[in-house]
């Protein structure tokens, strides 16, 4: 028997997956929660094995600091993480805090009862990649890594100067990036990209 | 160009000048300082001449509105006159100047406009960042509901081929009704309105699966900032009270005083520590109270540690701000 906790704190969401689990005897909800940060608090109880964790949950709290704060103190318990944003970096994120697995909720091909079984079976499920986004004219797999990060600290409503500090680059290479980007999109202002790459979750700079 | 003595006298004149006065005033210039006042405040002005007061035109911060005016002509040019005296030890002498401005005007205007569209973005984008995740809540709701409405449509075709067929096999019936029992049983799931979170059920209900009772004594705060402050370091002292101080009551004693809440939680742990080392979520707890302005310390004493935390008001800090 593997006992879970879910981290979720849209209600359909939460209660689909505490359905799926209810159908398969091999599980049991211990509780669910909507708030990341009382995750760990459920941990100590010591019975958990496997956590299904929403990156974005209520109250702005990030599943990923929560994840990496269990697996700090908890390396045992399994953690997936969840997520229906695109938000570029969360995969290399939940690499980063030791999660197990990671599931799409919207864009997975592979369902999350497979990925809970095979993760309980010692598997890491990551997925491909990030999904593709179209900002302006250009796709988000059109952007390097240091563009994104210049979009990042764009997003954050830093100034070139603090950009160049931050990202320890000179001002010049700073503007080279977002010459670079407002071509690829086609964008004439870096507010219009923001708010693109914003309303289509590619950046959240809260998580 | 033009140059006057102080009393108003023409020294000289081009014809620029005598020009552009004649087509807003109706004359030439006779006089420099009833030509200026004129300028400045005449009751009516020659047809298709304006005098543009645009505080966003920015011309020169060296002349102040009394000595700076730009006027709108019939043919569509915008000029800027100048007045400003020119002294020397000897003789002063009044100089009028005026220089078209045509393509700065249109510029300004449009940068003007751009700069309110830019404020508008900005507004959306502050928007958007401070309520992505109730929008991605309300997205998943929608893309449910339509998958619904999509599973449902197919029960109703597969259903209505069935009926017009007359001739079902078994295993197609239980298919049937296998599609109609999934699309129904996701039906009570959908939330008709946005369920709000409580973040002391939740707390409290944590608190209870790990043998912990959480006990307030004054009243909480209302603003939803503090009490979001006040749970995270009560989350953060129930950790520790549990994993170290083996603790089965959790006491949150709130006080109010000028400067907003005060806050000291303690436990019915026993601890033998005399000094708190602030690690992992202690220091993330310190950071994230004093980026609101919070505060932050401990009272180690008879083997138990109290956290205790200030919290002012909101609109203190913005005065202080």
């Amino acid at each position: 028997m593997t006992n879970v906790l879910i981290v979720e704190d849209s209600k359909i969401s939460r209660d689909s997956i505490e359905r799926q689990l209810s159908d398969n005897t091999e599980y049991c909800v211990i509780t669910s929660i909507e708030n990341a940060a009382n995750a760990e608090i459920v941990c100590m109880r010591g019975n958990i094995d496997l956590i299904l964790m929403d990156i974005c949950t209520a109250d702005d709290e990030s599943g990923l600091k929560a994840a990496k704060r269990i697996k700090q103190h908890y390396p045992r318990i399994k953690i997936i993480l969840m997520t229906s944003m695109p938000e570029h970096s969360f995969i290399k994120k939940a690499i980063e805090c030791g999660c197990d697995s990671f599931w799409y909720k919207e864009y997975g091909s592979i369902g999350l009862m497979e990925v809970c079984r095979r993760t309980m079976q010692g598997e890491s499920i990551w997925p491909s990649g990030t999904p593709i986004l179209r900002i302006g004219l250009a796709e988000s797999s059109d952007f390097t890594e240091r563009e994104l990060e210049v979009i990042r600290e764009l997003v954050g409503g830093h100034k070139y100067s603090e950009i160049a500090e931050n990202l320890n680059v000179t001002e010049n290479t700073v503007k080279f990036h977002i010459k670079s980007i407002m071509s690829k999109t086609g964008y004439k202002n870096t507010l219009q990209l923001v708010a693109d790459v914003v309303e289509k979750r590619l950046i959240l700079p809260k998580y | 160009m033009g140059f006057s003595s102080l009393s108003g006298k023409p020294i000289l004149v081009n014809h620029q000048m005598n020009s552009l006065v004649e087509i807003i005033t109706g004359h030439t210039v006779i006089e420099a300082n009833s030509v200026w006042n004129e300028l400045i405040d005449a009751q009516e002005y020659n047809k298709g001449c304006i005098k543009l007061d645009k505080p966003w035109l920015k011309t020169d911060d060296s002349y102040d509105n009394e000595n700076s005016l730009i006027f709108l002509l019939p043919d569509g040019k915008v000029w800027h006159f100048r007045r400003q005296i020119l002294a020397n030890e000897s003789i002063s002498t009044v100089q009028i100047e005026a220089s078209e401005i045509t393509q700065l005007y249109h510029m300004s205007e449009e940068l003007y406009a751009n700069n309110i569209r830019l404020v508008s973005l900005r507004k959306r984008q502050e928007a958007l960042l401070s309520n992505i995740v109730q929008i991605n809540r309300e997205r998943e709701l929608l893309s449910t509901k339509m998958r619904i409405h999509d599973d449902l449509g197919r029960c109703l075709v597969a259903t209505k081929k069935a009926l017009d067929s007359k001739d079902i096999a078994e295993n197609e019936y239980k298919e049937l009704l296998d599609g109609w029992e999934e699309a129904i049983r996701d039906m009570p799931n959908v939330p008709l309105q946005g369920v709000s979170v409580s973040p002391e059920a939740e707390l409290r209900k944590v608190a209870d699966l790990v043998g912990c009772r959480i006990e307030f004594i004054g009243e909480q705060p209302t603003e939803r900032r503090t009490l979001l402050l006040l749970y995270s370091a009560i989350r953060e002292a129930l950790t520790n009270a549990v994993r170290h101080a083996g603790a089965d009551q959790l006491t949150v004693n709130i006080s109010r005083n000028y400067k907003g809440s005060h806050i000291v939680i303690s436990s019915n742990g026993s601890s033998s520590v005399s000094q708190i080392r602030e690690t992992g979520g202690l220091a993330s707890l310190r950071k994230s109270l004093e980026q609101e302005g919070a505060e932050l310390g401990y009272i180690c004493s008879g083997g138990t540690v109290a956290v205790v935390v200030d919290i002012p008001d909101k609109n203190i800090g913005n005065m202080e701000a």
